[in-house]
């Protein structure tokens, strides 16, 4: 082989889930058409949603009681988008690769269907740091008037929050997907997910509005500890006891989710009826 | 003749759904949890604050129900635009063209979407529930005109849907698109638009007039004040000549689209 | 035959089935009741698959071909009996086994759609954990056997078919697997194509000794390149040998195809041979190697007459994997 010629493979062999994220990110840059509408996207539902609270709050007299200043709830409905927006999770591939049998393809390789999953969903993530969150974030920084204390205490905290909210939602929708090893329509429960992400994990409206009546209840479900835990952690919403306790409670459903994934996958690899082809 | 034609394909869609049992039953519940969970968590805001701008939990609800129901008339018809670039891309497009039949007619065909039944539930309760709480008084003339709004709101609907998707003549890829401005766009009149800074609303009004779909109208119904309307009281009776005004120059895009598509080869 | 490295013994495979009423009123019927039953889409079957063999794997249809190969690549559990690969058996040590296979579906490519084929190729590297020596050289080889040089940095969506089943057989090489499953390579490809893709699979076999099993309906594939010929009938092995006793077997038939000089010559007595054709110069001849043989015939017809050419029709594997299929499950399988 020519010396001249560097080799297309020079250099070491990547460890394998690091290589799935990275080329995962790579193939999200194929698309350029999705940045910008990923941007508009998120900015406009930040601009609805910030409208939203501004309306609702100057209809209100001043010194009434709500958990938030109007300030506050501004802040909360930004920071609450763009962690929605972080965390965006590709959850009908999986799906649609059992259905159509492509999934036996992955299945004859020596990886980890979980990790391999999970590392492709980080690659998205990265990618979407870089396009969707970071000028969002700016946008929003010269839009609006923030108020966030960097306190470092508090900035570890939120980061830790915001990881493990990340996993609570990786579980959820992969236990989700999963579902497509049983049933041949997976729709439905996408959707039945979706409208209780919608009203209870925190994105829209923070749970202290929802009535204390049924604060319990939703304590007891995963979705509050999605997006609510570490954006109230991260506005300083929270006190730091109620900010020990929410953070304990998103361990705990990563590992109650995690084990129910765990059931999840071996039970479907024991019945193992890949469809199609 | 051709209507018979077409009534043949709608039938074989209609067929091909009902395949799928109990999940068909599951689904539209799923799909009315879905949408009730909306509006949901605007009306848990709601109770605690008892006023949007103004206007009232049942109004909100009213203003909600009546995006959703002509949102069911709109997906009844026009749902298969969704996939629209995948006609493009797999060829199915062509087929439609060699047939002796309208191409947006097969297009439209095509995709039954018999979900649109939960868009009429949820709408109708959102109108039923709002009228009872914002004490709408029903006349024949009123029920009329609902009848008018909707169908205007439906084409309003239904010709964003076509030129979104006639954009894919000249692009191919539009699927982002579509998300972007046929869900996005629901969100933004779910509110009333006067929540919005006042160059949105005016943009709302004559740019990408949506505010006609529920906004505008709902005064009429509600029997709002309607001085405080942007530019002009005259806009809450406009909604079905808005409509048509949309669907045409809508329908002029796709037509242009299409000639484009066939001189320029795939 | 020990040192087999595919086993397969009483492998048996089940599904639960359900059937539907036809016509509109059927269809509302069928959101109340279906009916169900279990049907079998492999029964029994046992064969071995030695080091360095090219097995065709051949059968219609729902005759059970793709719930072997599923079964064999680890993605589908028997109902029962026992399958092993290179001594593992790939339902229960699926990652183990996959580190041993190599497998092509025609249809689907396990290439990265968006990115350049080096990519895909580059991901494989690390899931196998090829260490960069023995990828280095694996990778070379298998570029230059499939001329892949110039589309190792195209997007893989946008390759011809032809070039991507190359990419796709060189991803499923790289960590010189010790079984090769290949579903319908050929498939789609063009004359040329398939060409190419024969040559490497018949190198790839006689040099390097990879053992390869073939699943396809192209019956010139089967021709062209496996030695050994496994058919399948309703989930049954229907026939299990040698591509050329299979001929000997089944075809007893020749066809011989004689030119001769003159026009209309007498030809001479030709007991158990059937003149099917005639026209102008050329004579068609069927015999059954059971009562005469080629050699009989045709001393006899140099004898008698003046040729000009003469060519012997052997029965190709495709009709006789057709007569096998028409006339139903064959009364004594052949084993080797």
């Amino acid at each position: 082989m020519n010396a001249a010629i560097a080799h297309p493979f020079a250099g070491r062999a990547k460890p394998v889930y690091l290589n799935f994220a990275l080329k995962t990110f790579q193939s999200q840059a194929a698309y350029k058409f999705e940045y910008f509408v990923g941007v508009f996207n998120g900015l406009l539902y930040v601009f609805i949603f910030t409208s939203l609270w501004s309306a609702i709050y100057s209809g209100l007299q001043s010194g009434s009681d709500t958990p938030f200043t109007r300030a506050g709830i501004i802040t909360y409905a930004v920071f609450a988008m763009i962690c929605r927006i972080s965390m965006t999770m590709e959850d009908t591939e999986i799906s649609s690769r059992i259905r159509s049998g492509d999934i036996a393809m992955d299945m004859t390789k020596p990886v980890n269907f979980f990790l391999m999953n999970l590392s492709q969903t980080v690659g998205v993530t990265m990618f979407h740091w870089f396009t969707r969150v970071t000028p969002i974030l700016l946008a929003c920084f010269l839009a609006f008037d923030l108020e966030v204390s960097l306190e470092p205490a508090r900035m570890a905290a939120a980061v830790c929050a915001w990881a493990m909210g990340y996993f609570v939602f990786f579980l959820l929708n992969f236990a989700f997907a999963l579902l497509a090893f049983w049933f041949v329509e997976t729709f439905s429960f996408q959707l039945t997910k979706y409208a209780l992400i919608n009203l209870l994990s925190g994105a829209i409206i923070p749970v202290d509005f929802f009535p204390s009546r049924l604060r319990p209840f939703m304590e007891m479900l995963p979705f509050q500890y999605i997006f609510y835990t570490p954006t109230a952690v991260f506005t300083g919403h929270l006190a730091w006891p109620e900010t020990v306790r929410l953070m304990s409670l998103q361990a705990v459903w990563i590992a109650i989710l995690g084990l129910l994934c765990s059931v999840m996958w071996r039970s479907a690899q024991r019945k193992l009826v890949v469809q199609g082809g | 003749m051709n209507a018979s034609i077409y009534w043949a394909l709608l039938m074989a869609s209609i067929k091909a759904k009902m395949e799928y049992r109990a999940t068909f039953i599951f689904f539209l519940f799923a799909l009315i949890f879905f949408y009730a969970a909306q509006i949901g968590t605007v009306l848990v805001v709601m109770s605690k604050f008892k006023s949007l701008n103004g206007w009232s939990i049942g109004e909100m609800a009213f203003l909600y129900g009546l995006l959703s129901f002509s949102q069911g008339l709109t997906m009844l018809f026009f749902s298969s635009l969704n996939n629209f670039e995948t006609f493009i891309m797999q060829g199915t497009f062509d087929r439609f063209l060699t047939r002796p039949l309208n191409p947006l007619l097969q297009t439209l065909v095509a995709g039954f979407e018999v979900s649109s039944v939960a868009h009429f539930f949820i709408g109708t309760a959102g109108l039923w529930f709002g009228s009872r709480y914002a004490g709408v008084e029903w006349t024949g003339l009123k029920l009329f005109f609902l009848a008018l709004v909707i169908t205007g709101a439906a084409l309003i609907q239904g010709g964003v849907r076509i030129a979104v998707s006639a954009v894919a003549f000249w692009t191919t890829r539009n699927r982002s698109l579509v998300h972007t401005i046929v869900y996005s766009s629901k969100e933004f009149v779910m509110y009333p638009i006067t929540i919005y800074s006042l160059w949105v609303q005016v943009f709302l009004t004559v740019v990408f007039p949506i505010a006609f779909i529920n906004f505008y109208p709902s005064h009429y119904f509600l029997s709002r004040d309607s001085s405080a309307i942007l530019l002009d009281p005259v806009l809450q009776y406009l909604t079905p000549l808005v409509g048509v005004v949309i669907f045409g120059l809508a329908y002029a895009l796709w037509v242009a689209g299409v000639n484009r598509y066939q001189s320029a080869g795939s | 035959m020990s040192g087999a490295i595919i086993k397969v013994e009483n492998l048996t495979r089940q599904f639960a089935m359900s059937e539907g009423r036809s016509g509109f009123g059927g269809s509302i019927l069928n959101l109340f009741s279906r009916r169900h039953f279990m049907k079998k889409a492999i029964d029994n079957i046992c064969f071995d698959v030695g080091e360095g063999e090219f097995v065709g794997y051949v059968g219609e249809n729902g005759a059970g071909k793709s719930t072997t190969i599923k079964i064999l690549t680890g993605i589908l559990t028997p109902t029962s009996g026992r399958a092993q690969v290179a001594g593992i058996v790939p339902y229960e040590r699926r990652p183990d086994n996959a580190r041993n296979i190599g497998v092509v579906f025609g249809q689907r490519t396990q290439l990265w759609w968006d990115l350049p084929a080096r990519e895909s190729f580059d991901l494989l590297r690390s899931i196998y954990k090829i260490d960069d020596a023995t990828f280095r050289k694996n990778f070379d080889e298998l570029s230059d056997a499939l001329e892949l040089g110039p589309l190792l940095s195209v997007p893989v969506r946008k390759l011809s078919l032809g070039q991507r089943m190359r990419c796709d057989i060189a991803a499923a090489l790289l960590h010189a697997p010790r079984a090769l499953f290949l579903d319908e390579p050929t498939i789609g490809l063009d004359v040329i194509a398939k060409d190419q893709v024969r040559k490497f699979l018949r190198r790839a076999n006689k040099e390097n000794g990879a053992t390869i099993i073939l699943t396809t309906h192209d019956m010139d594939d089967i021709e062209a390149l496996c030695e050994r010929i496994i058919i399948l009938d309703e989930g049954k092995v229907a026939y299990d040998g040698s591509t050329e006793k299979l001929k000997d077997d089944y075809a007893r038939e020749k066809l011989l195809e004689v030119e001769l000089s003159d026009a209309s010559p007498e030809l001479p007595a030709l007991p158990k041979v059937e003149v099917t054709r005639r026209e102008g110069n050329r004579v068609w001849l069927k015999f059954s190697q059971d009562d005469v043989t080629a050699q009989e015939v045709i001393s006899r017809i140099l004898g008698a007459c003046a040729v000009n050419d003469i060519s012997i029709h052997e029965p190709k594997v495709g009709d006789i994997v057709r007569k096998i299929y028409s006339s139903g499950l064959l009364k004594h399988p052949v084993a080797t």
